[in-house]
This record gives C-alpha cells, structure tokens and sequence, in this order.
C-alpha cells in the first residue's frame, strides 16, 4: 500500500516502563515524536536518557508500555506476527558494536536478511555483492568480521541492513566505537544514502559532532523525556535548556575554556572596570566586526581568551569570552549594544561577589 | 605379546572385543537420543528464559527444575530406579539396549546445561540485530543460535560423550556389558587384574579419540 504521507515515524505519547527492583522505571516518559520521509533525525542524551529504548519502539523490538507507534501509516501494534517480521525488514538497524555473524563470510552476513525471501541463490548473491560495492567493501566479501576494523564491519552491517530495501535506518550509537576520522567515513555513507536512497535516518548518540555533521533534525532527550527539539542550527544556536547547552559549550570546547578561565587567580582579580564577558552569536553576526565597534564606539578595551566559530548545517556559531575594560557607564552600554545585536552576553563571575549572571534574560 | 602380558585378556578375547563393540554400541546409541534431546532441551531453556525470544517464566521454571532434579540423582541410583520403566520401554531390564534408557536419562541433562551454557555465550545483540531483521524465532535458532554457537556446541558434546563412556561402564553394575561390565565381573570378581587394565586402556583410546575427533571438528567449524 503506497503511503504518501510526510510523516514516515509516527510515535504518539510513547511510554516504556521497566519494573526496575520493585520500583518502576520510565525509561521513555509519555514521548511523542514525528520523523519526515528522507529526513536525518538525530536523537542526543547521555548514558540512560532512554534512547536506545526509545527507537527501539520504532520496529517494536520495545513494546510500548503506552502508546502508539505508527510506522509508514502503518500501526506496528496491530500487526500479526509475520506482519510485523515483515515490517521490520523495511526498517533497517545499525549498533554501536556491529552485531556481525562471525560464524558467515562478509557476503554471507550481507545475505542473512535475504535467506527468509523466496528469491534464489544466485539473485540474493547478486544483491549482496552490489550492496557490498556501495560500502566499498566488495574485495572483502569472503573475509570474515573477525578480519575486518571497526570502520569495515560497520559498512558490512549498513549493507546488511539495507538487503530489505529498507525505507528507515536506525542508527543506534553506530559511531560510538569508531575513531574520529572512520566516524567521518561512516557519516558520509549515511549522508550518501540519505541523498541517493531517500533513506530515511534516525540517528542516536552523545556526541554533537555526530549531530552537526549531518543531521537535519535533532531531539535532545533526558530521563525519559524529549525536553527540545527542531532544526539542528535553531537548536544548537539557541539553547532553551541547560543540557542542551552543555551538548553546545563541550562540542565548541567552551567548556573547557570556561574551567579554565574560571580557575585562573589572574583572571580572578579583577578590577571594578573589567568584566569577564562570553559572548554567543550566530548567523550573520558571526561577519560584522562587532568586537572593534564595540571598543570604537563606546571607548572600551576588548582581550580575547578564547574565540571559536562553529558550522552546523549553513549557519555559523560564534563563541567567544573577552576581557573588556572602560568607565561602568561605557561597559553596561557596550553590553546593550551587543544585545540588541542579536549577541548572547553572559557575564563570567570574575569576583567573589558576582555570580553567574544572564544580562541577557534582563533586557530582552 | 598379549598372551604374556594380559594373559586372561586372550584367553577371553571374543569376549573382549564384544565387550569394545557393545560399549561402542552403547555411547552412540545413547549419545544420539540424549544429544537430540539436551540439544532440545537446552535451546528451550535458552529461548524461554527471561530476555529470551520466546520468554516464558512458566515452561523455564518447570524445564530448569526438571534438568535439576535429572541431574542430582547418583547414576547409580537412577540406574535401579529407572528398572521399571526401561522394562517398559523396551522390554528388558539386560544388555546394552536396557543400559541405553537410563544412559540417556542420565546424561541428556547433564547435555542439555552444556547446551545452555554454549548458546548464552552467544551475544544477545546479535540477536537483537537478526530480531530487527525481522527473523522469527525458529530462524534465529537454526540460523543464529546453532550456527554462531556450533563450535562450543561440538566442544561440549565432546564433554558430554567422554562423561557418558564413563557412565557407560558404571551401568556395567545392572549387566549392561560392555567393557565396564567386564572389568567389574571378571577383572575385579575373579582377580584377573590384565582385564581391568586392559578395558581401562581401551576406554582411555577411546576418550582420546572422542577429544581428537571434536577438537578437528570445533577448528573446522569456527568460520563454517
Ligand atoms: N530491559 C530493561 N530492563 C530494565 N531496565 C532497562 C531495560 N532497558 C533499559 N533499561 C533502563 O532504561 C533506561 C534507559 O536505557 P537506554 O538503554 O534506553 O538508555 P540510552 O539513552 O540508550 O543509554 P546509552 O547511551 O547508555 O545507550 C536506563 O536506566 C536503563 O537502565
Ligand atoms: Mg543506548
């Protein structure tokens, strides 16, 4: 049955409840979610925010203590058994740790999802070693996983997960186990099939460089709950909330400078003209000359500590933390200026007496 | 050179070999029906178990209790308990097709945790990964479970058919036969200690052989 409609994931008020020692456990907490046909839906959270158990929900791996889970119209919880084995072959799955047949050939293990189709030997072998040829793995096709690095056997399991034509791939945590540079090889396998397949990607993991690099949308997911959500750029420049933050600062290494900074008795003693600033922006802040309009037109002096431009997607991200010294008048002055051009201004704490302060929730 | 050094052994050699043969006869037999039977048991206490991919607490609890229960009894005692119903299963409590009924009941549990335990080595993401496949169960038996766990599978067989030669000779005590038999009623009865010895020995050549034997088969099979 063809379905056009957008909304290819359709997870409505999605509960996962474990009995955990007694007491019950919401590893996924009322969430709804809806993924569009040929998007790349990135899902980030740390360690037990109940990801994993969340997309597990998508080919119904994790029943749904609550909730409906409509997939390409379809609702998986109607389905019979053998309905749902066949809907499951057209969402594909990819792990962190491969999860590789070690007793089958590369060409075997790309196969294995085909054995249950009523197609001969020579067709299903056909398919493999095309499938094989798109992840650039053909030569390997009579080694075994063993044989083969992280970055190989995670090509051999997307080619694998493709066998079924899928119309979803689910990646959970498929780059956690890779180096950076194979993280990069496999993201841009997945962005290619993405565009060449329509292949629709949901994609979980903790790292932001995951997200950046190539998803569209992206949910930030904690103790259960999905607490934001959208576009990748209007996410990541503008965080509502703490943890969301916390992804942004570790990924532009703010976080780092910020503990320096902060741990730095120089940098602690500072006179009642200086202020510690860090200031955000994005978009086409990122390429006016704020820093010496700044000093120019209010009379201030400006010192970077650290300064750092991020890409997600086409918008550009800018961070910066700057000393600025000058009359208090002058400083509370700049600091408007930097406001009303659409810079977050955050005041460091630079003596005992000041603390984390945001200017910015103040004005606007 | 046998009539010197097993002196009795020679002189009851048809007897001897009878003996090789019907202990043969005996762990092939039984290690047929027993193997079928832990293999079966085994998976069903794997698929059931809780996380299984066909979880249910009832028929684990019932099978686990049961292999339990198998495999506390001494083979000795099992031996003479099991009298009646060998009788009824095939009509005679003598010989080594007697011998074969409580062989099997002693050994299948023993097999079946074997079993067990070769298959729990296997990583529950793999099967996570075929359940995502789509692969129903019997799929991910036949082509997950044996197939990825085919090599400890054949090295616990291999344990299993060197414990029941040991049992076989111990069922020699309700007259089963076989080489067991024959060290007990006539090396250790009439002190003719060469035939102890000399069914000692070939039991030994035997256990050798079942370990080669797996050992080449466990190698061969780790990429089959
Ligand atoms: N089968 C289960 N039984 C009981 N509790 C579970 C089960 N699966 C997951 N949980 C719990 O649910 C919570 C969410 O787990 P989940 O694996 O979804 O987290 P995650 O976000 O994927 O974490 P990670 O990044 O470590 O993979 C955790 O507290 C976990 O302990
Ligand atoms: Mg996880």
């Amino acid at each position: 049955m063809a379905n056009f409609d957008q909304t290819i994931v359709n997870l409505q008020d999605v509960s996962v409840t474990f009995e955990s020692s007694g007491k019950p456990l919401h590893a996924v907490d009322n969430v709804s979610l809806q993924i569009n046909r040929g998007d790349i839906y990135g899902i980030i959270g740390y360690s037990g925010a109940g990801k994993s158990t969340l997309v597990r929900t998508i080919n119904l791996l994790q029943k749904p203590t609550d909730g409906k889970v409509i997939v390409g119209g379809q609702d998986l919880q109607k389905l019979s058994n053998p309905q749902l084995r066949s809907a499951r072959k057209k969402i594909g799955m990819i792990f962190q740790h491969f999860n590789l047949l070690n007793s089958r050939t590369v060409l075997n293990n790309v196969e294995y999802p085909l054995l249950s189709q009523h197609i001969s030997k020579a067709k299903r072998q056909a398919k493999a070693k095309h499938l094989l040829d798109v992840v650039g793995l053909r030569e390997f096709e009579h080694s075994y996983p063993e044989q083969l690095s992280g970055g190989q056997k995670q090509r051999v399991a997307i080619a694998r997960s493709l066998a079924n034509d899928p119309d979803i791939l689910v990646s959970d945590e498929a780059t956690s186990a890779l180096d950076p540079k194979t993280t990069d090889d496999i993201l841009n396998l997945l962005q290619h099939l993405n565009k060449t397949l329509g292949l629709t990607i949901v994609l979980i993991t903790h790292e932001m460089q995951v997200i950046k690099s190539i998803c569209h949308h992206v949910a930030v997911m904690d103790d259960g709950k999905i607490i934001e959500r959208g576009n990748v750029a209007e996410v990541f420049s503008n965080p509502q909330q703490k943890l969301t933050q916390n992804f942004v600062d570790s990924s532009a290494n703010v976080t780092g400078a910020l503990e320096q900074i902060k741990s730095d008795p120089s940098l602690q003693k500072l006179s009642a003209d200086e202020r510690i600033l860090y200031l955000k922006f994005r978009g086409k802040a990122t390429k006016e000359s704020l820093i010496s309009d700044l000093t120019e037109l209010y009379h201030l002096k400006a010192n970077i500590l650290f300064a750092n431009i991020e890409r997600i997607g086409d918008t550009s991200i800018g961070y910066l933390i700057i000393i600025i010294s000058g009359k208090s008048k002058q400083l509370a002055d700049g600091i408007n200026f930097l406001n009303r051009h659409g810079v977050r201004v955050q005041l460091l704490p630079g003596k005992k007496e000041e603390s984390d302060k945001d200017v910015n929730a103040s004005i606007s | 050179m046998l009539t010197q050094v097993f002196p009795n052994v020679a002189h009851i050699w048809p007897q001897f070999v009878q003996a090789i043969w019907d202990t043969i006869y005996m762990t092939l037999w039984s290690s047929v029906i027993a193997g079928v039977l832990g293999l079966v048991v085994g998976i069903v206490l794997v698929i059931t178990q809780k996380g299984g991919i066909a979880e249910d607490s009832y028929v684990y609890g019932l099978t686990d209790k049961i292999v339990n229960l198998l495999r506390s009894i001494p083979f000795i005692i099992l031996l003479a308990v099991m009298f009646p119903i060998t009788n009824f299963i095939v009509h005679t409590t003598v010989g080594t097709t007697a011998a074969s009924v409580p062989l099997v009941v002693g050994i299948f549990p023993f097999y079946a945790r074997q079993v067990q335990n070769a298959l729990l080595e296997i990583d529950p993401q793999v099967i996570e990964a075929a359940r995502s496949m789509g692969s129903g169960n019997f799929e991910i038996i036949f082509r997950i479970y044996l197939r990825e766990g085919l090599p400890d599978l054949i090295r616990a067989s291999i344990v299993t058919v060197i414990s029941l030669i040991g049992l076989t000779t111990m069922a020699g005590a309700i007259g089963s036969g076989g080489l067991g038999d024959i060290a007990i009623s006539i090396g250790y009865a009439r002190y003719e200690n060469d035939v102890t010895i000399a069914a000692m020995i070939v039991i030994l050549l035997m256990v050798f052989f079942v370990q080669f034997v797996g050992d080449w088969l466990a190698k061969k099979t780790v990429h089959l």
